[in-house]
């Protein structure tokens, strides 16, 4: 029962924060494109991207046979919450190096390995997923987009939907069904494909109420070689299973961001919303989402120690998941409440105001209009503890 | 040592001895049975625990125990707070046993240590007056220093284990005119001095609750614990620590109610299919469990730094706030799934549901600690 973190692992906590202070500059920053929901670190900077890679830090967790910095989870965990702390532009990092990275090292081919993670390494290569579609969202499994076997390669007919970095990521990473007579869990296969300028390929933009980019995506007849399957064959919901188990984690050091919130909504208490400072409602509001936070710090920290021992994170990640994004909205909700009327200004009425603050709060505010729906709703996370945690019966 | 998010392999065998110990010689049935005995504690079950060494955590080698921390103790008390085992283990080890540690003098160590360890005296926390704060200006009993002793007089109230703790860990005034917090002293008191009379009481909790009057106590000198006129202050880090080992003792309950509802949720079949695969009721219970599991490892985050000789008052608070609400969540949740059987007198969830209640009063309650949260972040002023 010991939580301490040692001079090494404090040392390099200072390391990223330095890195974060002295790289998010408008220079490194001015390739900045918003992707997701938008708005702090749904961010994507390539200048930045190369700046981690320069630190070697784009590999952290991966062993050092694959390029990587052969850090532990918990060193991950610092990492993600440091960064999401400074609002660094981090999109590209959770789904390709985090999310794909893993999952290429967990069930993808040697060759696979050899030729992707290293550009991961080396920031050339970004991926976007590719899973849901209009017909399939929390019932992922029944996603319908065909990959036809033909000769050396497979042939892709479909349609995917909020698929985030689709217009801008170099590699897709596809799940397709590859067997339409099997039980729908049985017939899905993933793939990993350089998608930019692929002929057959249409990427349409949806933008969100946050001011965020996302896309639809439509498949004609593209074709792929067979050697891009990660994976078996029909087996790929459960590489998927997996692989979302790590994303969740990736989710869930949104702590840092959460953090940021709170801290930045205190300083305005202790500033320029004195007035406020002494209600009771909003002490207990304050306090309220303190505990929540320090909760789901320590369940964070939790499933990196869990990690590291060998352990599967499938309940914990479904809770981290739970938690950040229901502590996400009563932030951004809070603070709107807290900031009045102040809370409806965008960016340029801010910043005539010279209340930047403003402008995130709005911005926070859409950006959490659907956080407890997405990245598996909190339906779907309860019923994974439930039925797969506690083992009661099926509801669906 | 290294970072372990989990228990130690000490903890663990104390955890496992604890359970097996409780499950067979501490059943719901002598809970009920104890909860109606104005003398609330079963001197045999105290004995037995002795033999096996439970009085004995946490107190250091040199004091005739078996060494560790308030870690080991952590261990101990999720069992201890499952089987909801009666009397006065907790006052005396999560409360006396860090006061003596941290606050007493060498003489007052060996005087009472060697005897808790072998589950010979036990000790209580007498704070709490008729207006029941846990705030410094709530202290109205006097301690008066005069030819080497102090007169105690007052009377205190809600003290758990009032009537049965051999000593008493009195917080009296003794220098009325500074200001609340700087005027307390902590006193030592044997229960059977004569002028201590306590009156117990029936609390919703199930166990006994007194008002104890001091009239003319006689408190020898040498029974000050830590520095005169500074008891308020240094009795907040020794509450931290009794918060700590309160959480996971609430932790125990919440998890067997959580336990209880996921086998009711399997079991009991309407409209043809366990109630259990109705999505309402999985997401009751996932959050029940989510709520437990997240309190617990606020628990251990905190004793760890407790441990460690860190402050953590702010910790010991969100982490009290996090068990109580884990326990009233996981009580109240569990009687929800059980319907009507749930809120039977003869059905154990109960028991459960009155011991959350007044686990989250007992020292403060989550009201209280959510303002210490708010005033160490927002400032006081």
């Amino acid at each position: 029962m010991d939580y301490s973190f040692t001079p090494e692992q404090e040392a390099f906590r200072k390391e990223i924060r330095e890195f974060c202070q002295e790289n998010m500059n408008p220079e490194v920053m001015s390739d900045g494109i918003l992707v997701g929901l938008g708005g702090g670190a749904d961010m994507y900077s390539r200048n930045f991207h190369k700046k981690m890679a320069e630190k070697g830090w784009l590999g952290l967790g991966w062993p050092k046979e694959y390029g990587g910095g052969a850090r532990d989870f918990m060193d991950m965990a610092m990492f993600m919450e440091e960064t999401a702390y400074w609002r660094a532009p981090m999109a590209a990092y959770g789904t390709t190096v985090v999310f794909i990275g893993n999952a290429i090292m967990h069930f993808g081919s040697e060759e696979q390995k050899k030729e992707i993670l290293p550009k991961i390494i080396s920031g050339d290569v970004t991926c976007t997923l590719g899973y849901t579609e209009p017909n399939a969202g929390s019932d992922l499994a029944s996603l319908q987009l065909r990959a036809v076997a033909d000769g050396d390669d497979y042939v892709l007919n479909g349609q995917k939907v909020f698929n985030t970095a689709a217009h801008y990521a170099s590699h897709y990473f596809m799940a397709t069904r590859t067997d339409i007579n099997a039980p729908k869990h049985r017939g899905i296969s993933l793939f990993l494909y350089p998608m930019r300028d692929i002929p057959g390929l249409t990427i349409r933009p949806l933008y969100t109420s946050a001011g965020g980019r996302t896309n639809e995506v439509f498949a004609e007849n593209v074709r792929i070689p067979k050697s891009m399957m990660v994976g078996e064959l029909n087996r790929g919901w459960y590489h998927l299973a997996t692989a979302l188990d790590f994303e969740r984690v990736g989710i869930g050091s949104a702590v840092g961001g959460i953090q940021r919130s709170l801290d930045d909504t205190v300083a305005y208490l202790k500033g320029p919303g004195s007035a406020q400072r002494h209600n009771p409602i909003i002490r207990r509001y304050i306090a309220e989402t303190a505990i929540d936070l320090d909760a789901l710090r320590n369940w964070i920290y939790m499933i990196a120690w869990m990690q590291n021992h060998g352990l599967i994170p499938s309940n914990e990640g479904s809770a981290v998941k739970i938690l950040a994004s229901e502590l996400q909205v009563r932030l951004a909700q809070g603070a709107m409440r807290l900031f009045g009327e102040l809370g409806l200004l965008r960016e340029e009425e801010a910043n005539h105001r010279q209340l930047p603050l403003a402008n995130d709060v709005s911005t926070f505010y859409m950006a959490t209009s659907a956080s407890t729906a997405l990245a598996g709703s909190t339906e779907i996370q309860q019923g994974i503890i439930a039925m797969r945690g506690l083992g009661l019966p099926r509801s669906y | 040592m290294p970072m372990d998010y989990g228990l130690s392999e000490a903890q663990e065998i104390t955890a496992r001895t604890a359970r097996e110990f409780f499950d067979n010689e501490c059943p719901s049935e002598l809970v009920r049975e104890i909860e109606d005995q104005e003398l609330d504690r079963s001197g045999e079950l105290e004995r037995k625990m002795a033999d096996l060494g439970f009085w004995s955590i946490a107190i250091p080698e040199a004091y005739d125990g078996v060494g560790g921390d308030l870690r080991d103790l952590v261990a101990f008390c999720e069992e201890a707070g499952r089987a909801m085992l009666p009397g006065p283990y907790f006052t005396t080890m999560a409360i006396g046993v860090p006061a003596l540690l941290t606050l007493g003098t060498e003489a007052q160590k060996q005087g009472f240590l060697p005897q808790i360890a072998q589950g010979n005296r036990t000790l209580t926390l007498a704070l709490t007056e008729r207006t029941w704060g846990w705030s410094a200006d709530a202290i109205e009993t006097t301690a008066t220093l005069k030819d080497g002793q102090f007169i105690l007089n007052g009377r205190k109230d809600f003290v758990p284990n009032g009537n049965t703790a051999d000593y008493l860990i009195v917080v009296a005034r003794t220098n009325p005119s500074a200001p609340p917090e700087l005027g307390i002293s902590l006193l030592l008191v044997d229960a059977r001095s004569p002028g201590v009379s306590a009156r117990p009481f029936r609390s919703l909790g199930g166990d006994r609750l007194s008002e104890i009057t001091f009239n003319e106590v006689r408190v020898p000198q040498a029974n000050l614990l830590g520095n005169l006129n500074q008891g308020w202050y240094q009795l907040q880090p020794v509450l931290d620590q009794a918060k700590v080992a309160q959480s996971s003792w609430m932790i125990g309950g919440a998890q067997k109610t959580m336990e209880m509802a996921v086998d009711y949720a399997k079991e009991r079949i309407q409209f043809g299919r366990p109630i259990g695969s109705f999505q309402d009721q999985q997401t009751r219970i996932a959050n029940m469990w989510l709520a437990i599991k997240g309190a617990r490892v606020q628990t251990y985050r905190t004793a760890s730094l407790l441990a460690h000789g860190d402050p953590a008052t702010l910790q010991a608070a969100m982490t009290k706030v996090a068990a109580a609400e884990a326990y009233r969540l996981c009580s109240y949740g569990s009687v929800h799934v059980h319907g009507g059987v749930g809120y039977m007198m003869e059905f154990d969830l109960q028991l459960y549901y009155r011991r959350a209640k007044a686990g989250e009063a007992f020292l403060g309650n989550s009201d209280l600690h959510k303002d210490l949260v708010a005033d160490t972040i927002l400032g006081r002023d």
